[in-house]
């Protein structure tokens, strides 16, 4: 942590309104906060260093406040100048929000494709989709502790089985993280995450379909109906026929 | 369960015990009423036929139904109902409307007799509301001591609870283990004879199956 150099004394900086894009400069500074009062934006939290960056020494019609309760000092007066106005804060994020622009399909030719690439990452939450082999749910289902179960749903795709629910089981299988809109494999991330959303729109527009991707690349879908609680009785009503 | 719907209608027990099991409600009588010994079959029937049911569930191999654990429950149920409302017999005859069961506890036997037992702990709360003096209330707390797997919800004094043999059944030991998880029971769940199953049974992801668990 960087020491308070300024003696305690507490500045603010104010603009006029029309001094708002200008602030994008300062957003990714940490915990500023602003205020909106009588045309001006009063903005706090600023260190000495960034009191004197050029970002805000450049702010157009710049006013640099002591505050000295109930009154304010412009900087280097002695005499205050104006009482403290009341101000209620909010983060300067909230002020300035940041678009992320629509991804452009049209971009692309149409024979062109949006393909999915993998890397190795640490990064992602616990799994929480597991494909296992039904003769291995079956072993592991005479015996298991009924807690184990209780979180989990499942359905069958041909001789696997799909568990979906967290914590997994402690069988062999392969397991999936959900990062928000698809199941990757865990251990691997998207090449560039910020993609997720246009790739699910891309391969599963309507919501009832889960999108899982391989590790290189290639997907397939789950319904997402069709899922029933894990038990040993459902689980034998399902062979009860086979 | 159009067969089973018809028999009901006449048969005052298998009613009751039907409506018990299906729904989790009891019904109360205003009188004891006699059971006949064909009625009492029909019960053994319906409660062999939700055992087996249910019995999909169990880990391991299940043990056999014991329709005579079972019925001696399910007559236990339907008395205490019965004793809810009306009552004409004296304090001290309690322990003969409510007898203890003639047999050995076995796996099977204890398994069959929860199908009915689970819900006495229940009943016992409800007496308990109305009447916390209640004679029943020490009967039905003596032969719980003993049937302790159905009154794990409510068991606190687990000092000398026999184990031993049921936990020779695999199916009832998990069972055993899993209802100690369901209800929290962190008391027994130290207990020397669960500790190690009940961790077992947790796994690495104690914490977000039983967060608050204690083991000392």
């Amino acid at each position: 942590m960087e020491r308070d150099a300024s003696n305690g004394v507490e500045h603010l900086i104010a603009v006029p309104d029309s001094s708002l894009n200008e602030l994008y400069e300062l957003r990714h500074w940490p915990s500023l906060q602003f205020s909106q009062e009588a045309g001006r934006l009063w903005i706090k939290g600023l260190t000495l260093d960034q009191l004197h960056a050029i970002e805000v020494k450049t702010l157009t019609g710049l006013k640099v406040y002591e505050v000295n309760d109930p009154f304010l000092h412009e900087r280097g007066h002695i005499l205050p100048d104006i009482p403290k106005p009341r101000l209620k804060w909010r983060a300067l994020e909230s002020l300035l929000p940041v678009e992320r622009p629509e991804y452009n399909f049209n971009y692309f030719g149409v024979e062109e494709e949006l393909s999915i690439r993998l890397q190795r990452s640490t990064a992602g939450a616990p799994g929480s989709a597991h494909v296992v082999l039904l003769d291995h749910l079956e072993a592991y289902l005479s015996e298991a502790a009924a807690i184990r179960l209780k979180p989990l749903i499942w359905s069958i795709m041909g001789s696997k089985a799909l568990l979906m629910g967290t914590p997994l089981l402690p069988i062999p299988g392969d397991v999936y993280w959900h990062n928000g809109a698809l199941f990757l494999p865990e251990g691997y991330d998207l090449e560039l995450p910020i993609l997720r959303d246009e790739i699910r729109k891309k391969i599963a527009p309507d919501g009832n379909k889960h999108v899982f991707i391989h590790t290189d690349g290639r997907y397939w879908l789950a319904s997402a109906s069709g899922f029933t609680a894990l038990s040993r009785s459902s689980f034998k009503r399902s062979f009860v026929n086979t | 369960m159009t067969n089973q719907t018809l028999l009901i209608d006449d048969n005052a027990f298998l009613h009751m015990v039907y409506y018990l099991l299906e729904t989790g409600n009891v019904i109360l009588h205003q009188k004891m009423l006699d059971v006949t010994e064909g009625e009492s079959q029909q019960v053994v029937d319906y409660l062999q036929e939700f055992y087996e049911r249910e019995a999909q569930d169990y880990p391991h191999s299940s043990p056999k139904f014991d329709g005579k654990a079972a019925l001696w429950a399910a007559t236990m149920v339907y008395r205490t109902s019965q004793l809810y409302l009306f009552r004409d017999q004296k304090h001290e005859d309690i322990p003969t409307v409510l007898p203890e069961y003639e047999g050995e506890l076995t796996p099977g036997a204890v398994l069959s007799a929860d199908l009915c037992l689970r819900f006495v702990p229940s009943m016992m709360m409800h007496l308990k509301a109305m009447n916390s003096e209640d004679p029943i209330l020490g009967v039905l707390e003596n032969h719980m001591k003993s049937w302790h797997y159905s009154n794990i919800p409510r068991l606190n004094d687990i000092d000398g609870l026999e184990m031993k043999t049921w936990f020779l059944s695999d199916c009832l030991k998990q069972l055993y283990i899993d209802r100690i998880i369901e209800h929290k029971n962190e008391r027994l769940a130290n207990h020397s004879a669960c500790k190690a199953l009940v961790l077992s049974s947790l796994g690495i992801h104690q914490k977000s199956y039983w967060p608050t668990l204690m083991i000392n």
